[in-house]
């Protein structure tokens, strides 16, 4: 039943993702073209740059526009009229759940992978490519110096940090509305102050772990070290990605459960 | 006598407001039920705890064996008193989402009562009134060949010349072991296809009896008696 829920999901905001998509790569088009233009007509400068502009707005309003169907999916599929149907549908609320995560999952990786192809279509050229190249080379390059540490293992434990911290944000996104329900007359402010009572608590207990790790990796020490040990960076990775870990799963029970036990469409 | 559904003890409350107070009820298998009470009275929050949208504060509901879940959605079929389409979508792809996800569901009755209504199948949700989109639901509801039938005001939205198409259409789907239970006020449009009543009034049970013995032992109509019951 996940696969048809899926199915749909994506039936559903397809139609909002696609149109979106092909507009960003038109106007990335558009805006090459005229700086392409540029260089060689000399009144096209003002045009360039507003279209610059018009495209920094659109990448934004891209990821905005984003979030905010990732969190109109569930509130008004599952939490709204629509409820009523979806609710109905011989399936659990896990179900739910991992469907309307999926989806928006796969669709952020597109729009990081749409965003990104557009970028390299405007600045598509070898030279900014080599001068990106040469300087992540020195970068890694100092970093190893001053280390005297691969800067790999690193890179990829930042990486992983913030893939599960994308999840953990998601299911806890979801807590929030399911939190939000809850509060009769006034859900969306419920959950408008759910989620910010749960970031607070995220925030908290992550500070509270950099400080346990301080601590337990030499104190005050470190603090008169010129740079962190190399360590501490990888202790603070691990345990960001524990945190977020425990955080998201913590969330995907809390909204199970409510969605399970304490479903009231009304 | 065989049994659908059978509660006990139903509370719900609504923050302090309570609008189900300790509800017992047993309604048999292959029956047209109809459940009657003035506004207000709990008709929909007890169909919607059955049907798994509401959660009661205190109880025991039990559906085909079952508590309200996954197994109990599987059986029953849905009829709530507010549109749950979303515009975007066309009447096909609401009768794909029901052939998805309901086996016992008919691709053939859907679009066979749909050309008998004069409904476009390609139309989207956007272009329709509000009663044309209660039609499609009802239609998309009784296509199926569930156990039971929750009808939350089936008839309140839509014209005379509708409603009794509507409930001709609720009678010919009459499955010998399916139950339907129909909340309504508009007793008087009802009662004609009707096998036993329930008045519900504050929460509460007042009587369910059989039609057949409303009209002989108490010589009275339904509408009668219902005026009678709930006199303001």
């Amino acid at each position: 039943m996940l696969g048809k829920l899926i199915k749909h999901e994506f039936k559903a905001t397809s139609r909002i993702y696609l149109p979106m998509f092909g507009a960003v790569l038109l106007l990335t088009l558009v805006s090459k073209g005229l700086l392409v233009l540029q260089s060689q007509i000399s009144f096209m400068d003002t045009l360039a740059g507003l279209s610059i502009i018009l495209y920094v707005c659109v990448l934004i309003a891209v990821f905005v526009v984003g979030f905010v169907v990732m969190i109109q999916r569930f509130y008004k599929n599952l939490l709204g009229d629509e409820g009523y149907l979806m609710n109905t549908l011989p399936v659990s609320p896990a179900s739910h759940i991992w469907s309307k995560f999926i989806t928006a999952t796969v669709w952020s990786i597109a729009t990081v992978a749409v965003v990104l192809l557009s970028i390299l279509i405007l600045v598509w050229n070898r030279e900014v490519l080599a001068t990106i190249g040469h300087l992540l080379h020195q970068l890694v390059w100092m970093f190893e110096q001053v280390y005297q540490a691969k800067l790999l293992p690193l890179v990829i434990e930042t990486i992983i940090a913030m893939l599960v911290g994308l999840v953990s944000g998601g299911f806890m996104v979801y807590c929030a509305i399911a939190i939000g329900h809850q509060v009769r007359g006034h859900r969306l402010l419920g959950a408008i102050g759910a989620y910010v009572v749960l970031y607070m608590t995220t925030q908290i207990l992550s500070t509270g772990v950099i400080m346990v790790l301080g601590i337990a990796m030499g104190g005050l020490d470190m603090l008169n070290a010129a740079i962190p040990p190399i360590n501490f960076l990888h202790g603070l990775m691990l345990s960001t990605i524990g945190l977020s870990a425990v955080i998201g799963v913590a969330c995907f029970i809390a909204t199970n459960y409510l969605l399970k036990h304490k479903l009231n469409l009304e | 006598m065989d049994l659908i559904v059978s509660i006990s003890g139903l509370t719900k409350n609504y923050g302090i407001k309570q609008a189900l107070r300790g509800v017992n009820l047993a309604l048999p298998k292959g029956r047209i039920i109809g459940l009657l009470g003035p506004n207000g009275s709990g008709k929909s929050t007890l169909i919607k705890i059955l049907s798994g949208v509401l959660c009661p504060t205190a109880g025991q509901i039990q559906i085909g064996g079952f508590a309200p879940g996954i197994e109990t959605k599987r059986i029953v079929s849905y009829l709530p008193e507010r549109t749950y389409l979303s515009d975007w979508m066309k009447v096909d792809d609401a009768i794909d989402m029901f052939v998805d996800f309901y086996p016992d569901f008919s691709k053939e009755r859907a679009y066979d009562m749909l050309s008998r209504l004069q409904i476009d199948p390609r139309a989207r949700f956007k272009t329709m009134s509000k009663g044309t989109k209660e039609k499609v639901q009802l239609i998309l509801v009784m296509s199926r060949r569930a156990q039971l039938y929750l009808l939350d005001e089936p008839i309140g939205g839509v014209d005379p010349a509708a409603r009794d198409y509507i409930l001709q259409t609720i009678i010919s789907n009459y499955d010998e072991n399916a139950t339907v239970l129909i909340s309504t006020h508009l007793i008087a449009d009802v009662e004609q296809i009707l096998d036993d009543v329930v008045f519900i009034k504050d929460g509460q049970v007042m009587l369910q009896a059989a039609v057949e013995d409303i009209r002989e032992k108490q010589g009275k109509s339904v509408d009668g008696l219902f005026r009678e019951v709930f006199k303001c």
